[in-house]
């Protein structure tokens, strides 16, 4: 065989490989199920930062399950259904109390009476081309208390170099909230939500054995954008919680699959700068090593850190009258830090993959980079256990 | 749109060797992929945008729960 002849056949052999993770993604031989089954709970708040209500928090059920199937020689569809069961209670509002130290802030917990489902459904057709992939997605996700439904369009496109490919997407999304118990809670009854967001991302080759992505996010939410359970002390005066109704946000993002030849091991590393207009600016960092142990096995340690600023209407215990309306005491809006630490195991039986994972999320205050405001008593720990296959058909 | 040109720059300089497609072998592994398990990722960032004031960043962000 000549060397352009054993060129030739290596360049077939090649390009017949699955698909190449830097390019628009080539369509499924075969048909693809998977299921997981995953445990959510929370730890319970500390006693002495809660004044009244329950200090357990949520617990949640999630049953994921997913087909993908190729339709003909370009079409490809799939779809994914999630089913959640959540109980426990929630941060209502945060008071004063006297305490030894003086007045003492403290968290009003709803009781733990809380149960609700939740059921989302998302999907998606993909047509394939020479060098490129559009794909259309619709989602609805529903709840007693609220509905979304979304569509989305994304483009993947590979350059004539064949190492570098193009992604856009765009979708748009309509929610309606309908809070439990409005009359008895004098919550408000219905409210509307709009979001639309645009992403674009550019993947490259760098060698053969590195991947990196940079990506760029506009999201934009408007209409009601408060937590109707939630509520604040103002003035003496319990009111609902009161955030703006437009927020636009931006996320900076950089990820980068490095192959270790010698360990046979892939090392992921994400990086995301978040901001956006209620002064909310983040850092998450994450670091995976999908390590390959012999042909059949894969363990998976990943540690990943967030970080972030809060909203500048957010505070612990509103003092004084705000002159925007503004008010939240949400720890989700606060300053604090964020570690997760996880493992998965996965393994390979022929046509099955099954795998089991364990994540352990812990916030706090001082884990944060920024100060921006006071820390808050209600920032939530908690636990994922996580088991399920795949099966190629 | 300053920061995204300084890293669509950065990217492309970045691309200082070519690769061949038979040298794609390693890169066409599913561990090297953006996203290996799809079904965990949906999970991961459903409870992340729930209980973190940031989401989105990784393609589309999709419609919203009522997740607290």
């Amino acid at each position: 065989m000549s060397t352009h002849q054993l060129l030739k056949s290596l360049s077939a052999a090649a390009l017949a490989l699955p698909a190449i993770a830097s390019q628009a993604s080539t369509i499924a031989d075969n048909a693809q199920f998977g299921y997981r089954y995953n445990t959510y709970q929370e730890q319970d708040l500390a006693a002495a930062d809660v004044h009244s209500g329950s200090l357990e928090r949520y617990i949640v059920d999630v049953n994921q399950f997913s087909l993908l199937t190729p339709l003909n020689e370009y079409l490809q569809a799939s779809i994914s259904l999630q089913f959640e069961s959540m109980s426990g209670a929630s941060p209502w509002y945060t008071q004063t109390v006297e305490g030894e130290m003086g007045d003492e802030i403290k968290q009003v917990m709803s009781g733990a009476s809380i149960e609700e489902d939740r059921t989302d459904i998302i999907t998606q057709l993909t047509y394939f081309g020479d060098s490129y992939s559009v794909s259309g997605t619709v989602a609805k996700s529903t709840e007693n208390d609220y509905n979304s439904l979304s569509g989305g369009v994304e483009l993947s496109y590979d350059f004539s170099d064949k190492l570098t490919t193009l992604g856009v997407s765009a979708d748009y999304s309509t929610d309606e909230i309908t809070p439990s118990d409005a009359l008895e809670y004098n919550r408000t009854p219905y409210e509307e939500k709009q979001s639309w967001s645009g992403h674009i991302s550019l993947s490259r080759v760098v060698t053969k054995n590195l991947i990196v992505q940079l990506g760029y996010g506009l999201f934009n939410r408007s209409g009601y954008l408060s937590d109707p359970y939630k509520r604040v002390i103002v003035d003496s005066k319990l009111i609902d919680d009161s955030r703006p109704d437009s927020r636009l946000a931006s996320t900076y993002t950089g990820r980068l699959r490095y192959f270790v030849e010698g360990i046979d091991t892939a090392l992921h590393f994400d990086y995301r700068l978040y901001e956006d207009n209620w002064d909310v600016l983040s850092h998450t960092i994450e670091f995976a090593p999908y390590i390959n142990i012999g042909a059949d096995w894969q363990i998976v340690p990943s540690i990943r850190y967030y970080s972030q600023k809060g909203a500048f209407f957010y505070e612990n215990y509103y003092e004084y009258v705000r002159e925007d309306g503004y008010y939240s005491t949400d720890s989700r809006l606060s300053s604090y830090g964020a570690y997760t630490i996880g493992a998965k195991v996965n393994k390979k039986i022929g046509d099955w993959f099954l795998t089991a994972s364990y994540q352990y999320y812990t916030s706090s205050h001082d884990l944060g980079i920024d100060d921006y405001n006071e820390t808050s008593n209600s920032l939530v720990d908690f636990d994922i256990v996580s088991i399920g296959f795949d099966y190629i058909f | 749109m300053k920061k995204l040109l300084i890293c669509i720059i950065v990217l492309n300089l970045s691309a200082c060797a070519s690769v061949k497609p038979w040298q794609k072998g390693n890169l066409a592994k599913k561990e090297m992929s953006w996203d290996p398990d799809s079904l965990q990722r949906s999970m991961n960032s459903q409870v992340q945008a729930s209980k973190e004031a940031s989401r989105g960043g990784y393609g589309s962000a999709g419609g919203g729960c009522g997740c607290n």
